[in-house]
């Protein structure tokens, strides 16, 4: 499959590469040449960066077809091997007192539920019973044994075993006293702090709304003016930052987006400034950078590739077809419509009803008025909101990021990396992954059919598990899980 | 100094971190700029500092200083915008648009691949479009741009949020326009049409953001039939 970006891709290097091996050892290029003078720090870098990507790029473009074709492979088995040995190298430090291992956990097991690689069940065991102890007495989990809880560790253990799955993993957790602990964190002026005495900021607004809604526990007194407070840190660039006044960055853009659109207030954001900043930082190395003239980072092939995927579910721009805006009543008496399949294919196709409110799956509910708390409604947000289609490709390029994700960041000894020079690490392989799901799934133009074979670029195989795209857990995990977490709330199937 | 900072807050902070706190945290995150301009948690904690103790007198000059250095630094782009609209010594956004739309387009002028002044012009009018609509400097800075034949990706895609917002373009900037477009799809004639037109040469010149164009295009004749 061509890749004419590839060939547009401007850089200033030489044309013409020596032939290399086929799919040989990495090559070690020349050192490039210096920036022109009288440039800023910002060119300076950014020129460097499109050298190193430009080489590879026009070195891919001269190699033969089945030479390509191997480069863009996913090294499943590498990579696979990467992340297992880094699971098992946690194990033995599972006492130790670094706070971030409930994430490498997660970043690692997601990595792996991607590829579509299952976990050895005794690696399993004492994950789950590592992450339990992590658990505080009083809700919530902390880094490791004895530390205190914090909002970040709790989204990434809560994901861990989500990803895990099974009644054992998913009854570890203790969601009355997690409940309690998001209680705890959260602010009067309707914002969450991480800990106690820690940063209140859009990030930990996400971690506790996305636990609460995957946990089902997400009601009024934990949403409320959550969407003030997010909607004060969109800036005069459309994009959204950690806190009001800060700068508009990826990370906290898809952090605040997604916790909107669970808590319902998605419309409040001015949304076709956000579009308009997102699309705007897929640059000329085909990968999403943070920040405006900031570098690219393969992580933000999740951040930025990921809230482009939210944004297209969204048709933000009340183009119903009757011309009629999305008001809350209208939502609510869908919400008992009936519920076979294609009546709700037809509800995806009617813009007017593709609002989160719509709860596809009401033939597991009992029948009747709402008699659940607001967590069942707001559950619904997150549960349905992966069915919704774009409409009409993606926003943003996918082949282009794939091409990135592939070629630039992706280590063919196993492993992702933020950009090339850069060292690999279990971070970037879990958003690397994570962004390419995305993209391969970007084009689909209903929830149940599999990608066609040009929206996945390099072979086929490279088709990765699909996300729920708000909490970035597998969705037959989440699924589960939600199962688990309604019938845990004493709703009954049908 | 003015805030919105529960007062009792403040004066606990500012007595638990000494009278030269303010100074002291300021300088402490310069000293990290020289190194990392754009480090995003020290951005975050002077502005803290701002709000919280006091220090604004000499800040829009500070970026501005770092402007100097480098105009693509969107972090002291965006701290700039901070000053303009809570320090209480300038005044506010609107007392301050005048003089900063003219120093956004400067920088235009001196960059024009450069995001982020174009980001800024149009943070500038925060949604009050009467004043970005009738400010002549900013149709003749698109101009320019369109003019140059080169890097009008941004200008363009000013303009067409300005056709968005009913704007009504002369001659000189329709003929601009026309001037860009390579395919023959007739004269542009209506504004709708010369949207349309904008929309099909970005997807040219922007292939990354095809798709975005495209959708902005069917946005418009969504628009158009309401």
């Amino acid at each position: 499959m061509p890749i004419g970006i590839a060939a547009s891709f401007r850089f200033a290097g030489p044309r013409k590469e020596k032939k290399k091996k086929l799919g040989g050892a990495r090559m070690e290029p020349p050192p490039p040449p210096p920036p022109p003078s009288g440039t800023t720090v910002t060119q300076r870098d950014q020129w460097t960066v499109e050298q190193e990507v430009g080489r590879i790029y026009s070195f891919f473009a001269q190699l033969p077809p089945a030479a390509q074709s191997f480069a863009l492979e996913v090294q499943r088995d590498n990579h696979i091997e990467y992340l297992t040995r880094g699971l098992r190298g946690l194990a033995p430090s599972f006492g130790s007192l670094d706070a971030s291992r409930p994430w490498i956990c997660y970043w690692i097991i997601h990595s792996l539920a991607l590829l579509g690689e299952p976990i050895d069940a005794e690696l399993e065991e004492s994950i789950i019973d590592f992450l339990s102890r992590c658990q505080d007495p009083s809700g919530g989990y902390g880094g490791g044994p004895g530390q205190l809880p914090h909002l970040a560790t709790t989204y990434a253990a809560v994901n861990s075993l989500i990803t895990l799955g099974g009644s054992r993993s998913l009854s570890s957790i203790n969601r009355d006293k997690v409940h309690n602990f998001l209680r705890q964190m959260k602010q009067p002026s309707g914002g969450f702090r991480m800990h106690d005495g820690g940063e209140i900021d859009v990030r930990a607004c996400y971690t506790a709304i996305s636990v609460a809604s995957t946990l089902n526990i997400l009601d009024d007194e934990l949403a409320e003016k959550v969407g003030d407070f997010i909607l004060s840190c969109q800036t005069y660039e459309g994009g959204i930052a950690g806190e009001p006044g800060s700068e508009a960055h990826g990370g906290y853009t898809f952090c605040g987006l997604a916790t909107m659109i669970l808590i319902n207030e998605a419309d409040r954001l001015d949304l076709s400034r956000l579009i308009d900043w997102v699309v705007f930082r897929q640059g000329v190395e085909c990968g999403f950078q943070g920040r405006v003239n900031k570098l690219v980072d393969g992580c933000y092939s999740f951040w930025q590739g990921g809230a482009c995927a939210l944004l297209q579910k969204l048709h933000p721009f009340g183009l119903s077809e009757g011309g009629e805006d999305e008001s809350t009543d209208s939502i609510d008496s869908s919400l008992y419509a009936a519920s076979n399949v294609s009546e709700q294919e037809e509800q995806e196709n009617n813009l007017e009803s593709a609002s989160p409110q719509v709860d596809g799956t009401c033939q597991f509910k009992q029948g009747g008025p709402q008699s659940a708390s607001c967590s069942e409604n707001t559950g619904n947000a997150s549960y349905n909101f992966h069915e919704r289609c774009a409409e009409g490709g993606s926003l943003f390029n996918s082949s282009a990021l794939q091409q990135y994700i592939l070629l630039c960041s992706q280590l063919p000894e196993g492993g992702f990396r933020d950009k090339p020079g850069k060292f690999r690490d279990f971070y970037h392989t879990c958003y690397c992954l994570s962004g390419l799901t995305v993209c391969q799934y970007s084009q689909s133009k209903h929830a149940d059919s599999p990608p066609l074979p040009w929206d996945v670029v390099g072979p086929y195989s490279n088709l990765l598990e699909p996300i729920h795209p708000l909490h970035n857990v597998v969705l037959s995990k989440y699924q589960e899980a939600n199962e688990f977490f309604r019938v845990a709330s004493g709703f009954v199937h049908l | 100094m003015k805030g919105e900072e529960n007062r009792h807050h403040r004066r606990w902070v500012a007595e638990k971190l000494g009278p030269d706190a303010a100074s002291r945290e300021l300088e402490f995150t310069r000293k990290i700029f020289c190194l990392d301009a754009k480090n995003y948690h020290a951005w975050s904690h002077r502005q803290w500092v701002l709000q919280a103790l006091g220090g604004w007198e000499d800040e829009l000059d500070y970026c501005a200083q770092l402007l100097e250095e480098d105009v693509f630094n969107n972090s002291a782009w965006n701290q700039r915008y901070f000053v303009i609209t809570k320090s209480p010594f300038l005044g506010g956004l609107r007392a301050m648009r005048d003089s900063e739309v003219d120093y956004a387009i400067e920088a235009i002028d001196a960059n024009l691949e450069n995001e982020s002044p174009w980001r800024y012009l149009r943070g500038l009018n925060n949604d009050e479009n009467e004043a970005w609509l009738n400010d002549s400097r900013v149709h003749s800075a698109c101009l320019r741009v369109l003019k140059a034949k080169r890097n009008f990706k941004f200008a363009l895609s000013t303009l067409l949020d300005l056709l968005g917002l009913s704007f009504k373009p002369n001659q000189e900037i329709k003929d601009a326009i026309t001037s860009l477009r390579t395919s023959d799809s007739g004269e542009a004639g209506s504004d709708s049409d010369l949207a349309n037109s904008i929309c099909s040469i970005l997807a040219r010149e922007d292939p990354m953001r095809a798709n975005y164009w495209t959708w902005r295009s069917s946005k418009l004749s969504q628009a158009a039939e309401v």
